[in-house]
């Protein structure tokens, strides 16, 4: 079951286009980059492809059907601050069940000790806090999954610990992966294929 | 190559000198029970006039922290110990709130830290000590490629990328003799993070000293002397920046090498385990739980740190 962006277009209201005639295609088990400097729209092509926003043109389609309504979103979004990703009035334990019950392997292929379970969010740092938000993208209903500088605030041990874990995941699940970076570092190690935004053709952004 | 502080063979004083730096926080446990929180122990760091040092290291192991430490702006629950000089003499907290923003200039990490009701171009000015402060703003604004009608904006009308520089340039347009510069450049375009770093190096030239931040080890690379590695709130180590080159082997730490290995360029292998929490830190070694060349003292003494091969380590058994 395919996920696939056709000629989208996306404007905040009244703001100009900041995304155009952008068309992607990603199967289960393909990881795909999405490369681009800050502005060029990587983020909100991922919004879009996660059902976050609606395209003001063109459809994103899962399966060739639009996005399910109910349920958990089989295309998840794991974002670049994981502090302002959970409720910081919820243990942590709360949040990760909110969506599914990993077991022991998973939590333990993340390096997560069961003592941060019981704590508040602003008890653990943000490299701690990203394993957990990557974890509550992982349950069972997910089909893909699209890393926003994922791990763009974190040390690079960290960094090569959360996609160890998340890449031998996606791999015995099938997964789809996309990966918007700006390090190109980073996405060469990995993803099969490498969108440019950079290069990608832009003359459809117009002022509406 | 010259050791840190030796300029033409003359051996300078350094501009600021953290010994042996603790901080702790006070939390309410249960009730009106206290506890104390050690975030920060048994850390030193120097700089040097003319030197960029790179603060490098794990995510939450206190290095914004020890830039707020210097800058005597912790919050109010927190204990500071150890000893802190500015050119040569003891920084009491009197002394920081004089030289804050005037001898010392601090670039936060984070774009709240503007003031939310004075508009950018006014921020700025305020920041000038030399010279006609519209003049000097202006051309700060040009450098940073921020148009002329920026400055009539407030910082709520300003895109991340927009404000992070309006910070830069307010820290950076002071005259001020040390720069702590915290993460100046996530969300910036390559182009203006080159500046920023250009900038930062510049200042550093003409004889200032420069703390600069990050996680990015390739700029820190780039653009300083030396690197100091964080590991769950002290210095593992510090080491030259031609250190950190091939397979890692001139590093001194085992987490050093493990940080240089684990860069996506490199092998990009990662260590299992995870940072100690403040306040379940191990009696001895830091990172003795992650360590592969652990032994028995690792776990019963925390090492001291020592000098090694022309940088300074904090490991029992690094050679």
């Amino acid at each position: 079951m395919p996920l696939k962006a056709l000629e989208v277009g996306f404007h905040y209201y009244n703001g100009p286009w900041v995304v155009s005639n952008f068309s992607f295609m990603i199967n289960p088990g393909q990881i795909i980059g999405l490369y681009g400097p800050s502005g060029s729209g990587k983020s909100t092509i991922a919004r879009l492809l996660a059902g976050f926003e609606k395209p003001r043109a063109g459809q994103v389609l899962l399966d060739g059907k639009p996005m399910p309504v109910k349920g958990n979103n089989p295309v998840q979004l794991v974002l670049q601050h994981p502090e302002k990703a959970v409720n910081p009035r919820w243990q942590l334990e709360q949040t990760i069940y909110e969506g599914w019950r990993p077991n022991a392997e998973i939590m333990d292929s993340f390096g997560i000790s069961n003592k941060w379970l019981k704590r508040w969010p602003n008890e653990l740092s943000s490299g701690e806090l990203q394993r957990f938000c990557v974890i509550r993208a992982l349950g069972p209903e997910t089909r893909y999954l699209i890393a926003d500088e994922m791990t763009t605030m974190l040390d690079a041990v960290t960094q090569a610990q959360i996609w160890e874990a998340v890449l031998r995941i996606a791999a015995r699940r099938n997964l789809g992966l996309i990966v918007v970076s700006h390090e190109m570092s980073l996405l060469n190690r990995f993803c099969h294929e490498i969108v440019n935004l950079d290069s990608y053709d832009r003359s459809g952004l117009v002022y509406n | 190559m010259s050791m840190p502080g030796e300029v033409s063979g003359v051996k300078t004083e350094p501009m600021l000198s953290v010994r042996e730096l603790s901080v702790s926080f006070i939390q309410y446990a249960r009730g009106l029970k206290q506890q104390l929180l050690e975030v920060i122990n048994g850390l030193s760091i120097e700089l040097y006039p003319g030197e960029v040092v790179a603060v490098v290291g794990s995510s939450g192991s206190g290095k914004s922290l020890l830039a707020h430490a210097v800058l005597g702006i912790l919050p109010g629950n927190a204990i500071v110990s150890g000893d802190m000089q500015f050119g040569g003499e003891i920084l009491t907290s009197k002394r920081q709130s004089t030289l804050r923003g005037t001898e010392i200039a601090f670039v936060p990490q984070s774009v709240n830290y503007l003031d939310p009701l004075m508009k950018v171009g006014a921020q700025v000015k305020a920041a000038v000590k030399q010279g006609s402060k519209r003049e000097v703003q202006q051309k700060i604004f040009k450098r940073y490629h921020l148009d002329k009608n920026v400055e009539n904006l407030y910082p709520f009308q300003l895109s991340g990328g927009m404000a992070r520089r309006i910070l830069v340039a307010g820290a950076l347009v002071g005259n001020a003799r040390l720069v702590i510069a915290d993460e100046p450049t996530p969300g910036l375009h390559p182009a203006v993070v080159k500046e920023t770093l250009h900038h930062l190096r510049e200042l550093s030239d003409e004889g200032r000293a420069v703390m600069l931040i990050t996680h990015d080890i390739k700029a820190a690379l780039e653009y300083a002397d030396r690197i100091a590695v964080f590991y769950a709130g002290t210095t593992l180590e510090t080491a030259n920046v031609a250190d950190f080159s091939g397979d890692g082997s001139d590093l001194r730490h085992p987490y050093s090498k493990a940080l240089w290995k684990a860069l996506p360029q490199n092998d990009f292998v990662s260590l299992p385990g995870f940072q100690p929490a403040s306040g379940e830190l191990p009696q001895g070694c830091l990172f003795a739980p992650r360590c592969h060349m652990f032994k028995d003292l690792c776990k019963e003494k925390r090492p001291k740190e020592r000098s090694l091969r022309g940088g300074k380590v904090r490991c029992h058994y690094a050679t």
